[in-house]
């Protein structure tokens, strides 16, 4: 059983892995501050855009069945231009997998453990990603099946809390659309629809080990649409909460919108369990990542990733101390070049490039295959 | 099934190479012949057998022909053997000259079962099985006959299960007693028994008992190539089995269901597992098990089902509450204090005002004492059990908070945390729950709530990786599926309850064909 070198996981792991590592990030930083308060108008428009997305990454993994990305991007370039830009694709993935580590370690160190080093943190989470990617995307699916429930009721419950604890405003909306449909498209792309659903791209090393990988194209742009919902509930609780001006000051929008919960004059400060309930969506996320960039390197070197899940994991964590000197750098970085000089190369313009290569390819595969087959 | 053929490289069933007792002795160097003078046997028995008081060989006439019995004292019950063997041997009773070893036994013995042992591996071990064995000089082989009878205990209540309502008999160390207790409950042709013998020196009986209709061939395939790979001196208890055969030692948690209790087993042999039963050990193992079975007690199945689903529930959060609870207190008392109630933290902490140590070495210390009692309680004489006791809740409990040496909130959560871990009704699954708290005490005081949550995420992930025979540890939760929710957290209606486990896959996944739903009978023609 543990022989066997490739690993399957359900239609249902791959929605909830999906489903995690939507919301994972997004739960710590937010999306669409700049758009005030229609930034879940914003939500909704990157939502549909990034569903069709998702679908033309699937549409492209079902031209080679039970290939991932890079045996993809190998096909198409040839070997060795194959692995320049795998190795492209493996410096994106581990790189943005350092960054999202990093973004909760800011988070930890700001909101709960002041005067922890912020060493700790990364060593401490990105251990548990290594240890869970050790054991195989097997394991990685079924804890993500444990944690879910926990995950999706707390954010539920989060809304509602807001709602009972009477904070809940729905002026804070209005003016919808004051601004014109012109701020909100300028926003959604290139940054929300490369953040978070363009970042699904990693999904292309996972979805070729789904076990029913004809029903993997539904399910999946499901699961976008389902929790681009869940994101524009969040973002509404947010902006309902804090109001738009707040809300573009504020470093952790659903934290502080978490902060105005007071219920019963028992429950209060659950900011603090919110943290918790983010740090399963973050550890889903870097291990997205980190599984994407070690799969990557798997192919490019021929080498079985498990041996390089400790160094890589140890290397990631390094980075995501090193990659700014603080926060503000952190988040600047993150608003300014990671969407024009990352996001888009990899998310979209890639896959574009790659898609006639590959069409073309599978078709001429095809004929020969087929004069092969008449002779 | 294409995933079990997946799971379990399906391999067709080999003719058994089992290792049979006989060819045990053979490791031994104890020499396979039998002779056919009588002389040579007896000495090679009398030589086997020395500085055993209890063996005996009593020499008889079969008219002019020598033979002998022999056995061993402690192992039958003499008045029988006197009556249905050494009597009828007695050279006063007529009877005609018989020779031939069949015709001795037609004659002589018709209605004591028998076995003839033509090989002195066979000899032996008969008689170390309590059998008398008659040999005769110049025959070919002996004969065997079975006395039994010897002393063991009653059927008596579960001592580790108990119930409130429900049957209340458990096992015993006598295997056929045992196995007589699952045959009564299952009335099946297709209930198979098949014996193996483990142990190099104490060639113990163990016998696996499954439903051929039911159990997933490859599942029973694989817990028979493990119990064949058992290489070990001795087993004493179904214990040394378990971890024998698990698939992972590493781990806190045990990947064997155990058991004491027949109704349960044979729910479980109903489901479509496999119970192992080894000869003196009241305690029988059913393989493969999931986490949530350890959470069920047979008793779920007698009460109303939302009594309990509710009691279940209860089960899991006591689970919950002995895991993290004395680690929470930490966490919150030391790191977080924000998050508790400004009054209740307030109380807390006037508690705390004379206590010379911080948290984390206050609940050491009280976990490791409560340790303490509890196995003083478990291995001291019932005697002293009193004494015990007394000292234990006033001594340590009143007199250490009065002395200003722990808190009042702490000898709460102490106390509260180790009822809780009393819940779960495997007592097994409890120790593992001991363990991993103390570790989680030191992460809670290192990391705070953090450490807490990482702790629990790694120990899922753990949890998630380990199987038991094959079969994921956490299945129906981790490998999801919807329609086994019905007998997990809750229970549903026992004639909603139409499917046995897909994660066993069963040869027949269908416990019964239609759905009858009980309702009173239709009303007629428009009430009174």
């Amino acid at each position: 059983m543990s022989k066997k070198l490739v690993e399957n996981i359900s239609l249902w792991q791959l929605a909830v892995l999906m489903f995690t590592f939507e919301i994972g990030s997004v739960a710590v930083v937010g999306v669409g501050t700049d758009t005030k308060q229609d930034a879940w108008i914003a939500v909704g428009v990157a939502t549909v855009l990034g569903a069709g997305l998702v679908w033309f990454y699937v549409y492209l993994l079902q031209q080679l069945p039970g290939r991932n990305l890079f045996e993809m991007i190998t096909f198409c370039f040839g070997k060795w231009l194959g692995k320049i830009i795998g190795l492209l694709y493996v410096y994106y993935f581990l790189y943005i997998s350092a960054r999202v580590l990093r973004d909760f370690c800011e988070l930890i160190t700001s909101v709960i453990f002041e005067s922890t080093p912020i060493e700790v943190i990364s060593i401490t989470m990105v251990g548990i990603c290594a240890y869970m990617l050790y054991l195989g995307l097997e394991v990685f699916g079924r804890t993500g099946e444990v944690f879910i429930p926990y995950v999706f009721t707390f954010i539920i419950l989060i809304g509602l809390a807001i709602l009972f604890s009477g904070e809940f405003e729905l002026k804070n909306l209005l003016p919808i659309l004051g601004d014109g449909f012109g701020p909100i498209l300028k926003h959604v792309f290139p940054r929300l629809l490369t953040f978070p659903f363009g970042e699904l791209v990693t999904f292309m090393v996972i979805i070729p080990y789904v076990s029913h990988f004809a029903k993997a194209a539904k399910v999946s742009v499901f699961t976008v649409l389902v929790s681009g919902f869940i994101i524009i509930y969040g973002t509404l609780i947010e902006i309902a909460s804090l109001g738009a001006r707040q809300m573009e000051r504020t470093v952790f929008p659903l934290l502080s919108a978490a902060r105005e919960i007071s219920l019963l004059e028992f429950i209060e400060r659950v900011d603090l369990i919110i943290v918790f309930v983010v740090m399963f969506g973050i550890i889903t996320k870097v291990s997205v990542f980190l599984y994407g960039g070690l799969k990557g390197l798997e192919h490019i070197m021929n080498v079985p990733y498990r041996y390089m899940v400790f160094p890589i994991s140890m290397i990631i964590g390094y980075i995501a101390i090193q990659i700014s000197a603080n926060n503000a750098e952190h988040i600047e970085e993150g608003i300014r070049f990671i969407p024009l000089y990352m996001h888009i190369p990899f998310q979209i313009i890639f896959p574009i490039l790659m898609a006639p290569l590959l069409i073309w390819k599978v078709k001429k595969q095809k004929r020969r295959s087929d004069a092969n087959g008449s002779r | 099934m294409g995933l079990a053929d997946f799971l379990f490289n399906r391999r067709k069933h080999k003719n058994n190479n089992k290792i049979t007792a006989e060819e045990l002795f053979q490791q031994e160097n104890i020499s396979k012949k039998y002779y056919k003078s009588l002389e040579k046997n007896k000495k090679q028995i009398q030589e086997l057998f020395q500085h055993s008081f209890d063996f005996t060989i009593d020499p008889i006439k079969l008219g002019d022909t020598d033979a002998c019995v022999c056995y061993l004292g402690t192992m039958l019950s003499k008045d029988t053997l006197t009556n249905k063997v050494l009597n009828s041997l007695h050279p006063h009773n007529d009877h005609p000259r018989h020779k031939d070893i069949s015709s001795i036994r037609d004659n002589y013995f018709p209605t004591v079962s028998y076995e003839y042992a033509d090989t002195f591996h066979k000899v032996v071990w008969n008689v170390l099985n309590g059998y008398a064995v008659i040999m005769v000089d110049g025959q070919g082989k002996a004969l065997s006959l079975e006395i039994g009878n010897v002393e063991k205990r009653a059927i008596t209540e579960p001592s580790t299960q108990t119930i409130i309502r429900g049957p209340k008999e458990a096992f015993t160390e006598d295997i056929n007693t045992n196995i007589s207790l699952i045959r009564k409950r299952i009335r099946n042709p297709h209930l198979k028994f098949e014996s193996f013998y483990v142990g190099r020196d104490t060639k113990t009986q163990l016998v696996i008992g499954y439903m051929s209709s039911i159990t997933n061939a490859d599942i029973l395939e694989e817990v028979k190539k493990r119990i064949e790979k058992i290489d070990i001196g001795g087993v004493l208890d179904s214990g040394n089995i378990e971890e024998l055969i698990s698939d992972k030692s590493f781990t806190p948690f045990p990947l064997i269901f155990n058991t004491e209790r027949p109704d349960s087993i044979c729910g479980h042999i109903m489901e479509g597992k496999v119970a192992l039963i080894l000869d003196g050990s009241p305690f029988v193992l059913t393989v493969p098990s999931v986490l949530t079975d350890f959470f069920e007690s047979s008793e779920d199945y007698y009460q109303p089902f939302l009594m309990s689903s509710f009691i279940r529930l209860i089960r899991y959060i006591s689970f919950m509450i002995a895991l993290v609870l004395p680690s929470l207190y930490v966490a919150l008392s030391t790191f977080h204090q924000e998050l508790m109630p400004t009054q209740l933290l307030l109380s807390i902490q006037a508690q705390r005002e004379g206590v010379p140590f911080p948290a984390v070495i206050e609940i050491f210390v009280m976990e490791l004492t409560f340790e303490i009692m509890r196995e003083a309680g478990v291995r001291m004489p019932r005697a002293v059990g009193q004494t015990v006791s007394i000292v234990g809740a006033l001594v340590i409990g009143q007199a250490a908070v009065e002395a200003g040496l722990v808190s009042n909130v702490l000898v709460i959560i102490v106390a509260f945390t180790a009822i809780a871990s009393f819940v779960s009704p495997i007592y097994n699954f409890s120790i593992s729950t001991r363990l991993l708290r103390f570790i989680l005490i030191l992460f809670s005081a290192i990391f705070g709530l953090y450490g807490v949550l990482l702790f629990l995420i790694v120990m899922v992930i753990h949890l998630v990786s380990l199987r038991s025979i094959g079969i994921p540890y956490l299945a129906a939760v981790a490998p999801f599926d919807i329609k086994e929710q019905d007998d997990i957290f809750v229970r549903f209606p026992i004639w909603a309850n139409r499917k046995r486990p897909s994660y066993l896959y069963p040869e027949s996944p269908m416990k019964k064909k239609g759905k009858h739903i009980p309702s009173p009978p239709p009303a007629k023609g428009g009430g009174k």
